[in-house]
């Protein structure tokens, strides 16, 4: 097997031992610190990021596991100019307060946006709740989370995106 | 931190993966990696060789055949994942208990990764899937050295961490009988991502607004979970939707329902044999697990009936 | 101001980087060199230390260090030998010397080129220990013949606190009505999804650099300094980013360990904890157990109340002693008593040293008091909201111990709260707790809070802040108040923003860095919006002074027609005759431009205005009357709950929170804070709980520790009420501790209201919901047989 990883678009010579946890290999070799280690027993969801679309706790998946597939971490949502919709609402609505579990939040939400895309209308707060459960904060009390997904899901569909200045 | 070191080895067919297996003693099969890398890391397994099966074309997909008696049987394979089980049409229509178990067991992130056959193997105590395969009447489907053989998942869990897996052998599938109605609970402190404390699964068939059958499995109040035999406290005990009141309520039912869970209850009651831990103490397992069984076979009648769906599926 | 942007919602000034995963903590950075260490811990609770042999572990390949305590530098006097230090208590020692006092104390630590090499030899370092009896529980360790921690501290008495005012004997013999009441509260660990992590350097001369998340860096390098032995000034210290904190992330030992062994090997070294280390030895709030008498009047008026209190500070003393006497009399400033007593006894045992947590002795206090509170008024009769009302305390008033209170709108956050959560609809609480099904109960509390307490470190008393014009026209403001999440540098920013006419993004809040913020007490004590805030604002208004009169200068104006607005200084129409190109009314500069020319005409020097904030309150003397805070919040929570009254389950199914602190700066942020708080609220209610057996933590995870998740908590609304405090140069007082203060007793009273059984320990865990159910039934029944035989 090619020991390659697709993170965020751009391919990763990712010839560590298959064992390394990929949110080792995220942060030590492909330098995306964005990707936090928060437990190491994928209890707090903070090293999440999509492999193949889907959120997973990076600390619980092996390298040779990764070899071949596509992983999104926080750093490919949006791009040096825009942000992506789901940043965009965390920011205005101030959903981050450490910030220390956005990144994971943020690459989950995104992929339970375009689950809802994909499905033709928006997820509700409920759902929401349910989907992000996997995901610790002590800071906020989710409340303003749920209310920026919920508001990247509609400007999502309008596929609006900020431009940085 | 734990240092375990582990060898990684990719199976890309069942005899190769039975082959890895059987190489070594320290040979474990990897599968989403949510038990035995958490496993490693907490030092409750020093490392070995990894042999990964998520690969091995006989332990994927899920597939319907036909069966003698005109009924569907579902094979899942072991390396199905719960978001694949989740997502599964004719998994939502025919085992709602294990919909039901599914959703609570870890988070999405956990969903995605772990697998039907490795929540099995783990064998965990509280393990989400183990009450509502218990209830459907499961089948493992197991590959080993001497060659495949096949066992009532009744007979799969021997202890905390123990199945009737021989060394060499692996999970190839889960078979489940479809029909009837089922529903799983649990309890626990946490609504969020938690471990159950005592979990429930029932099934019914309900014929002509009566009872025609029902069996029970209790989760975490034993070494392994456990099989209720409560079809003769059931049987033929008319059902039919009471107006005005809760699912949860004993009542739901008609009289003559409430007064037979009275007994269930009772059954489960004795049935437990859980321990006090670090979660819970065990006389509150116990009494618990009695009220979790009254109300997973209230939702089952419930769904019997085809009455509107409750979703939630948290007891607390 | 018209454009200003106080008391609108605005964005983190640094929320861009948090979302776009570019903000660095101290375990993203990596610095050239870098060492890994990792702290070998006691894996017994109490024990003498009879051998190391660090041999084996410094044989594996990539070990660079391995210290323990012989490696310790002289810290006494005259720089000779070793002695103990702390924070409050002399009971500090980097790495054990002879003894062990709990199942995580310090023992070793290793310095290796990987974090693998540097567990390895972790596990080579061989340590004898000779176990002595150790002691867990607070109350076995007062009693006598317990094993003793600290033979010069007989009876392990840590700390204590004792107030008395007021004639007791005369305000009791008014009484009407007597509470005498037991609550206790639970260890409880912080939590924050950061673990912790530093980065530390050594440089020639006893110099280090080090990086590491704390609330308090002036004050803390202080305590490591005079671990080490070295003068504070030698230690650098820069706060990076913090993932959170809620009052662990102090003072913390794993910052000299990290400096010595810098130190030996002459190498950056970066030590970051697991979660099970982290939770298990990163300390915890205190268990607080409180005996409570209330004597009351006929019409619900508080005569008297007498307090014990008995906490754990663990094997070591650490932040805990200013918790336990804000838990002894702080609840005198919320409500007015004729008499008060109390003494409160801070306890070692052989258990993982407590610290500060928000809400700060505080909320385990009105755990106790608002159940007690609701307990008279239903003894008597009054209602939850008005009998609150006949006792608060008011704007104007003087309390009992001579705090002042300036402003308070608690009436109206009563008012608003009862009016928001219906509270009319409150049935009274059952006699039977209910047979089967699910119940629902509305509970009331109030809470209160200082801003900033100046006691705790008369020395920083206030804040000074600093703002700075460079020469290519950027903007910055510097205090030594550490964001720890929460948005201080947003609320800085945007009071800086507003005096000087730009937008809150055009301002850099530098990082907190020892060698050149200004030096301040910290973030703690809810202190940081209204000391940074004020300081800000004064320093604000001396740098616009002295760039208007620069900017007269240049354009030839009197600074008192020039106006700074939208990034320039612009020269007011309506002086008469028309100018120059540079000169004249309706002429501008723009502060780039000034940026430039003032360091053009000061050799390079930036534009500083200075500011500072000394808060009007009277230092409490020995007898510990004064008044330590310039301003007190309040709030009043309503929280409804739904109990499972077959299982015990709780769930928080609503929640309303009233504030009153004063000018709120940036709405958006403050109602983050009180989510947040009343989040943490509910998960100490209801499910958190740090297990210890035999000294060892049970559950050092997140599976077993568990905090609430995304559906364990309710929508919660939440409103600000009141007006501007007028002991405030910003009109501010205070909110992120008074947001979790009253959490505990509204979920607490709601159980009651809803099931007719009030719990006294925290947390509520459905397991003690449904055992409080079971006994009260067995009491019921018990009553009831005796009922049938008379």
């Amino acid at each position: 097997m090619n020991r390659v990883i697709r993170i965020n678009g751009t391919e990763w010579p990712a010839d560590v031992p298959p064992t390394t946890p990929l949110s080792d290999f995220l942060r030590e070799h492909a330098g995306l610190t964005g990707t936090k280690i928060g437990c190491r027993t994928g209890e707090c969801g903070a090293c999440t990021v999509l492999l193949d679309g889907r959120p997973v706790t990076s600390c619980l998946v092996w390298v040779a596991r990764a070899w071949g597939r596509d992983v999104t971490t926080v750093e490919g949502l949006g791009d040096d100019q825009r942000l992506d919709p789901v940043q965009v609402a965390f920011l205005e609505l101030n959903a981050a307060q450490c910030g220390f579990c956005i990144p994971g939040l943020l690459v989950s939400a995104r992929a339970l946006l375009d689950e809802a895309a994909a499905r033709g209308w928006p997820p509700t707060a409920l759902e929401v709740r349910e989907r992000l459960s996997g995901h610790l904060c002590r800071c906020t009390g989710y409340q303003k989370i749920v209310e920026a997904v919920l508001k990247a899901a509609e400007n999502g569909m309008k596929e609006m995106r900020l431009e940085l200045g | 931190m734990i240092r375990d070191r582990w060898e990684y080895v990719r199976a890309e067919t069942l005899a190769g993966a039975l082959t890895l297996l059987a190489s070594r003693s320290d040979a474990y099969p990897l599968a989403g990696g949510t038990d035995l890398v958490i496993a490693g890391r907490l030092g409750r397994i020093r490392g070995g060789v990894a042999v990964d099966i998520s690969a091995v074309p006989e332990l994927q997909g899920i597939t319907a055949f036909p069966t003698e008696a005109g009924g569907v049987r579902l094979r899942i394979g072991a390396a199905t994942t719960v978001s694949a089980l989740l997502q599964d049409e004719l998994v939502q229509q025919k085992l709602p208990a294990l919909v039901d178990a599914g959703r609570l067991l870890g988070g999405w992130q956990i969903q995605n990764l772990a697998t039907v056959g490795g929540n099995m193997c783990n064998a965990s105590p509280s393990a989400e899937l183990s009450p509502p395969l218990l209830v459907h009447r499961a089948e493992a489907v197991i590959a080993g050295p001497e060659g495949s053989r096949r066992l009532g998942v009744d007979r799969f869990w021997t202890g905390p961490g123990k199945t009737a897996l021989a060394r060499g052998e692996l999970l190839v599938a889960v078979e489940l009988e479809t029909g009837g109605a089922s529903a799983y609970v649990r309890h626990q402190i946490r609504r969020s991502v938690d471990i159950a404390l005592a979990s429930a699964a029932a099934w019914v068939s309900v014929e002509d607004e009566r009872i025609a059958g029902a069996r029970l499995a209790l989760g975490a109040v034993a070494p392994a979970p456990l099989l209720v035999d409560v079809a003769e406290e059931v049987a033929g005990v008319p059902v039919r939707q009471a107006p005005g009141k809760e699912p949860d309520d004993p009542g739901a039912f008609g009289p003559a329902l409430a007064k037979r869970l009275q007994r269930v209850e009772r059954l489960a009651f004795a049935a437990a044999r859980p321990i006090t831990d670090v979660r819970a103490s065990a006389d509150y397992r116990r009494a618990v697990v009695g009220v979790l069984a009254r109300r997973a076979l209230l939702r089952a009648v419930q769904r019997a009936l085809a009455v509107s769906e409750d979703v939630e599926t948290r007891s607390g | 101001m018209s454009l200003g942007s106080v008391g609108r919602p605005w964005p983190q000034i640094d929320a861009v980087d948090k979302v776009r995963g570019r903000t660095r903590y101290a375990a993203d950075m990596t610095l050239p060199g870098q060492l890994y260490g990792r702290i070998l811990r006691s894996p017994v609770p109490h024990g003498i230390i009879r051998r190391i042999d660090t041999s084996r572990a410094l044989k594996v390949p990539g070990v660079r260090a391995v210290i323990t305590a012989a490696d310790l530098p002289p810290n006494g006097p005259e720089g000779k030998g070793r002695v103990p230090f702390g924070p409050y208590v002399d009971d500090w020692e980097i790495l054990c010397s002879d003894r062990v006092r709990y199942i995580g104390d310090e023992v070793a630590a290793v310095a290796a080129v990987s974090e693998e090499a540097a567990a390895e030899a972790l596990e080579l370092i061989e340590v004898e220990y000779e176990p002595l009896p150790a002691v867990f529980d607070m109350h076995e360790a007062l009693e006598p013949g317990a094993p003793v921690l600290w033979p010069e501290r007989p009876g392990n008495i840590a700390s204590r606190f004792d107030i008395a005012r007021g004639d007791l004997d005369a305000a009791r013999r008014k009484a009407h009505l007597v509470l005498e009441e037991r609550y206790s509260t639970n260890r409880i660990y912080h939590a924050y999804l950061e673990p912790i992590a530093v980065l530390a350097e050594a440089h020639p001369g006893d110099r280090y650099t080090l990086i590491a998340p704390t609330h308090i860096p002036y004050k803390a390098r202080v305590t490591y300094a005079r671990g080490l032995g070295i003068d504070p000034g030698k230690i650098r210290l820069i706060v990076p980013p913090m993932g959170g904190s809620f009052g662990a992330k102090y003072e913390l030992n794993v910052c000299m360990i990290a400096m010595l062994l810098a130190r030996k090997t002459g190498r950056p070294v970066k030590m970051v904890f697991d979660r099970a280390e982290d939770a298990a030895a990163g300390h915890h709030r205190p268990p607080l157990h409180f005996d409570i008498r209330l004597a009351l009047d006929r019409d619900g008026r508080f005569l008297s109340k007498e307090v014990r209190i008995v906490a754990t500070a663990g094997a070591r003393t650490m932040w805990t002693p200013p918790v336990v006497a804000t838990a002894a009399h702080r609840i005198d400033a919320l409500y007015h008593f004729e008499a008060v007593r109390a003494e409160a006894l801070l306890v070692y045992t052989n258990t993982s040293p407590t610290t500060c947590m928000r809400g700060f002795g505080n909320a385990e206090m009105l755990f106790a008091f608002e159940q007690m509170v609701d307990q008279a008024a239903e003894e008597l009769g009054i209602d939850p909201v008005e009998i609150r009302k006949r006792n608060a305390v008011r704007a104007g008033d003087v309390t009992i111990h001579g705090w002042r209170i300036g402003s308070s709108a608690l009436e109206e956050c009563l008012d608003r709260v009862a009016l928001l959560s219906g509270f009319s609809r409150r049935k009274p609480a059952p006699r039977h707790p209910p047979a089967s099904g699910k119940a629902r109960g509305l509970g009331l509390a109030i809470g209160h809070h200082v801003s900033g307490y100046r006691p705790i470190l008369a020395e920083y008393d206030g804040s000074a802040a600093w703002v700075r014009l460079d020469m290519d026209g950027r903007l910055s403001v510097a205090v030594g108040e550490p964001d720890i999440g929460q948005g201080l540098n947003t609320v800085v920013a945007m009071i800086a923003a507003d005096e000087l006419g730009v937008s809150p993004s055009e301002i850099d809040v530098m990082p907190v860095d020892t060698a050149h913020s200004p030096a301040a007490v910290g973030t703690l004590g809810s202190r940081a919006t209204i000391m940074a805030g004020a300081a800000v604002k004064a320093a604000a208004r001396d740098f616009k002074k002295k760039l208007l009169a620069f900017a007269g200068e240049l354009l030839g104006a009197d600074p008192g027609e020039l106006v700074l607005e939208r990034g320039r200084v612009l020269w007011r129409r309506g002086g008469g005759e028309s100018g120059e190109r540079e000169g004249g009314p309706g002429a501008s500069l723009t502060l780039a431009e000034l940026g430039r020319r003032w360091a053009a005409a000061h050799t390079g020097s930036p534009l500083v205005g200075q500011g500072s904030y000394r808060p009007e309150t009277v230092l409490p003397g020995p007898d510990k009357y004064g008044n330590p805070s310039p301003a007190y919040p309040f709030a009043a929570h309503v929280a409804e709950v739904e109990v499972d009254v077959e299982t015990g389950a709780v769930e928080v199914v609503n929640y309303w929170a009233v504030h009153d602190s004063g000018r709120i700066i940036n709405p958006s942020t403050a109602t983050g804070q009180v989510q947040g708080g009343v989040a943490q609220g509910i998960g100490w209610a209801l499910m958190e709980d740090v297990a210890i057996r035999g000294g060892r933590v049970e559950n050092p995870n997140f599976l077993d520790y568990r905090i609430p998740g995304f559906q364990d908590v309710p929508p919660m609304t939440v409103e600000f009420v009141g007006e501007s405090e007028p002991n405030s140069p910003t009109g501010v007082k205070s909110l992120g501790e008074s947001a979790l203060n009253p959490v505990l007793p509204a979920i607490a009273n709601a159980v009651y209201n809803a099931v007719g059984v009030r719990i006294h320990d925290a947390p509520l865990t459905p397991e003690a919901v449904w055992r409080a159910i079971q006994r009260r039934r067995e009491e019921l029944e018990a009553a009831g047989k005796e009922r049938e035989a008379q």
